[in-house]
C-alpha cells in the first residue's frame, strides 16, 4: 500500500501543531446531530481503493492521540473522483470533516480538488470555528499527499 | 445516596489537605484542576517536594555507605536511619508501612514494572515451570513473563476473572494442581477493575501447592493497608508515585531468604532465592579479576549511584500518607466512588451504551471507575472534559491491551464505521478530590452526552 511505503518520509514532516483544545461550535454539533439522525452517508470502504490515507501513518495529529484515527479509500475514474469513503475512530468534529470532505470531492477533478481549502467547510456550515478548520486542514493536507502520490505512480 | 462528607482525616480539614498540594492551586481559564487520573500517577504534596529539594540543597552525595563524609553520612541516614540521631530512614518507614520483618526486605526500585522484572529476571525458573497470572494484568505484570515463556524459560497460563471481576478461588485452585506451577504473580488490585484479589487465600493455596506469589501491588499500596507478614507475600511490587511521591521510585519487598541468592561458599539461603539481575557499583562486597562477592540484600540488588532524593522522598510520602490513615483514604474514595455510581447508573445505567466494567458496587471497587460507551464517535471525551472543566482522566486500555483485546477483539481502536465505536474511560480518585470535583464532573460529561445527542 502507498502509504507504508511512503510512511517514513511524512515521519519527519513538520505537520501542525497540536490543536489547543475547543469545544465543538454549535454548527458543527447542528451537522454532527443530523449525521446521528440520517446516517453517516460516507461511512465504509471502497474496494482496492486509488487512493488510500491512514492518518496514523501519515503522522498527522488529526485526532490528538493513538486510538483516534481514521482511514480513506478513493477510487478514481476518468480523472475524477468516482467514490470517496472513511472509516473512523474520532472524535464528532473530525467526522462531520471528514463526511463533508468525501462529498465536497464527489466527482470532482484532481485539479479541482486540490484546489479545495478550509474555507469551503467554514462555507459549508457557515461556521469560522478554530477547531473545525485546523481539521480540515488536516485532512485535506493529507488528501492531496494522497493525489500526489497517486499521481506520481502513474506517471 | 449522599456522602457524608467531607472527612476530617484525624482532624486535618480537606481544605489544609489539599492546601499541600502545589498544582491544586493552579487554575486554567479561570477553573482550577479537577484531577481525576491518579490510577497513573498521584500529585505530590509540598512535605514530598520539600524532601527532595532538601537533598539537592543540603547533601546531594552518594548514598549506599561508599562515601564517607558529612554529605554521605546524612543521605544514609535518610534511608537507612542513624539510631544514635534518631533518624528513621526512608527503608524502614516503608517497611513498618507494610509491615516487613526487616527494612532489609526492601529494594528500592525505578518503579513496580521494574521490581517484577527483577522478579521474572532472577527467579531461578526451571525448564516447563508455569507462571500463573489473572487474565487482567498490566503490561508490566505480563510481558515480563511472556518474554521468558518466549525464551522456552516457563509456560504462562492465566487464571480468568468475572465479568465482575471477581476472583474464582476454586479455578485457581484447579490451575494450580493441574501443572508445575513455580510462581504466582498478579495484580493485587486491578488498574481496570479497581477490585481487590483475595491475596491471603491464593497465597494459602499457592503455598499448598509449593508456589510462590508475587503480588503487583501498584493499585494496592497508595489505597490500603497491607501486611506482608499476615499475608505471607513471597514478593510484592509497587509504585512510589502513586502515593503522592516522587516518580521514579519503586519498591521491590521480598521474604529475606528470597533476597539472598546462595553463594559458592557464602551460605546457603533459600533455594527460590532471586539473583540480582544487574551488577555493579554499590553491590560489591569485594571483587578480584577472577570472580566476585554481593552485598547482602538489599544493597545487592541497587546498583550504581541511585535516585537519593526519590527514596528520601519515598519515607515522606509514606508518612503524609499514615499521617492522613490509609483507613481514612480508603473509605473516602470509596464515599466519592459511591456517589459517582449511583449518579451515573441512575443517568445513564439504562441506556445500553453505558456499562461500568467490574463491579456495579463502588465498594468493590475503591476509588477506580472505568466506564465504557458504546456510541458514534465515543473517543474525545477526555479531551473535551480537560478543555471545558479542567477535568483529567484517562481513557484506552490503560496499559491492559491484553484484557481489551480479549473483550472487544484485536484491532477494535482501529477506524470502524461511527455506528460500532466504543471507548473506555477510567476515573481514579483519591483523597484529596472533592464531592464538588465529582458534580463538575457529572454535569460537564452530561454537557458533552448531550452534545454528542447520546441523550
Amino acid at each position: 500500500m502507498t502509504f507504508l511505503k511512503n510512511a517514513a518520509i511524512f515521519d519527519s514532516y513538520p505537520v501542525f501543531a497540536k490543536p489547543k483544545l475547543v469545544i465543538m461550535d454549535e454548527a458543527v454539533i447542528k451537522y454532527y446531530r443530523k449525521l446521528l439522525r440520517s446516517g453517516f452517508k460516507y461511512a465504509g470502504t471502497v474496494d482496492n481503493p486509488d487512493i488510500f490515507i491512514d492518518t496514523v501513518s501519515e503522522n498527522v495529529p488529526l485526532c490528538g492521540h493513538a486510538g483516534d484515527y481514521l482511514h480513506l479509500y478513493i477510487h478514481v475514474r476518468d480523472g475524477k473522483i468516482a467514490a470517496a469513503r472513511y472509516l473512523c475512530t474520532c472524535e464528532p468534529t473530525t467526522n462531520v470533516v471528514v463526511e463533508i470532505l468525501c462529498g465536497l470531492v464527489q466527482n470532482k477533478t484532481l485539479a479541482e480538488v486540490k484546489q479545495i481549502n478550509e474555507n469551503f467547510f467554514s462555507e459549508e456550515l457557515a461556521s469560522d470555528g478554530k477547531d473545525l478548520r485546523h481539521k480540515a486542514a488536516g485532512l485535506l493536507e493529507l488528501l492531496h499527499r494522497g493525489l500526489d502520490r497517486y499521481l506520481a505512480e502513474r506517471i | 445516596m449522599m456522602p457524608a462528607m467531607i472527612i476530617s482525616p484525624k482532624g486535618i480539614s480537606l481544605d489544609i489537605i489539599r492546601n499541600d498540594f502545589p498544582s491544586l492551586r493552579r487554575m486554567r481559564d479561570g477553573k482550577p484542576p479537577i484531577y481525576f487520573d491518579n490510577a497513573c500517577t498521584t500529585l505530590v504534596p509540598q512535605q514530598v517536594i520539600r524532601a527532595i529539594t532538601d537533598y539537592y540543597e543540603q547533601h546531594p552525595a552518594c548514598g549506599g555507605g561508599r562515601s564517607r563524609h558529612w554529605f554521605a553520612e546524612e543521605v544514609i541516614a535518610e534511608i537507612d536511619g542513624d539510631a544514635a540521631a534518631e533518624i528513621e530512614g526512608s527503608r524502614q518507614i516503608i517497611a513498618d508501612f507494610i509491615n516487613a520483618g526487616s527494612e532489609k526486605e526492601i529494594v528500592f526500585t525505578a518503579n513496580a514494572s521494574h521490581a517484577i522484572n527483577i522478579v521474572a529476571l532472577g527467579f531461578p525458573f526451571r525448564r516447563g515451570d508455569v507462571v500463573l497470572l489473572t487474565d487482567r494484568e498490566h503490561n508490566s505484570n505480563l510481558v515480563p513473563w511472556l518474554r521468558l515463556q518466549n525464551k522456552g524459560s516457563i509456560r504462562v497460563d492465566y487464571c480468568g476473572t468475572g465479568e465482575d471481576g471477581a476472583f474464582d478461588l476454586e479455578a485457581f485452585r484447579g490451575k494450580l494442581e493441574s501443572g508445575p506451577v513455580r510462581l504466582v504473580s498478579m495484580a493485587y488490585t486491578s488498574n481496570v477493575t479497581g477490585c481487590t484479589l483475595p491475596a491471603k487465600a491464593i497465597i494459602d493455596l499457592a503455598h499448598c501447592c509449593g508456589a510462590r506469589v508475587l503480588l503487583d501491588a501498584a493499585q494496592t499500596a497508595p489505597h490500603r493497608a497491607m501486611d506482608v507478614q499476615d499475608l505471607d507475600v513471597d514478593f510484592l511490587a509497587f509504585s512510589i508515585h502513586k502515593m503522592c511521591g516522587p516518580r521514579g521510585v519503586g519498591i521491590l519487598y521480598g521474604k529475606g531468604a528470597l533476597l539472598r541468592q546462595a553463594e559458592p561458599g557464602i551460605g546457603d539461603d533459600g533455594e527460590d532465592a532471586i539473583e540480582p539481575v544487574l551488577l555493579g557499583g554499590g553491590a560489591v562486597h569485594d571483587a578480584t579479576y577472577q570472580g566476585y562477592r554481593l552485598l547482602d540484600p538489599p544493597e545487592r540488588f541497587e546498583v550504581g549511584v541511585q535516585n537519593y532524593a526519590g527514596q528520601i522522598a519515598a519515607g515522606a510520602a509514606v508518612n503524609y500518607l499514615q499521617a492522613i490513615g490509609m483507613d481514612r483514604i480508603d473509605k473516602r474514595e470509596t464515599e466519592l466512588n459511591g456517589f459517582l455510581t449511583e449518579e451515573l447508573l441512575k443517568r445513564y445505567g439504562d441506556t445500553g451504551w453505558f456499562r461500568i466494567i467490574g463491579p456495579r458496587e463502588a465498594a468493590q471497587r475503591g476509588g477506580l471507575l472505568t466506564f465504557e460507551i458504546k456510541r458514534p464517535n465515543a473517543v474525545g471525551i477526555t479531551e473535551e472534559l480537560s478543555a471545558r472543566s479542567s477535568i483529567m482522566i484517562r481513557d484506552g486500555v490503560f496499559c491492559v491491551h491484553s484484557y481489551f483485546n480479549k473483550l472487544y477483539g484485536e484491532g477494535w481502536t482501529r477506524p470502524k464505521p461511527p455506528s460500532e465505536h466504543k471507548m473506555v474511560y477510567r476515573l481514579s480518585l483519591y483523597f484529596y478530590n472533592t464531592l464538588e470535583e465529582c458534580r463538575t464532573f457529572l454535569d460537564t460529561l452530561h454537557d458533552i452526552f448531550e452534545e454528542r445527542s447520546y441523550i
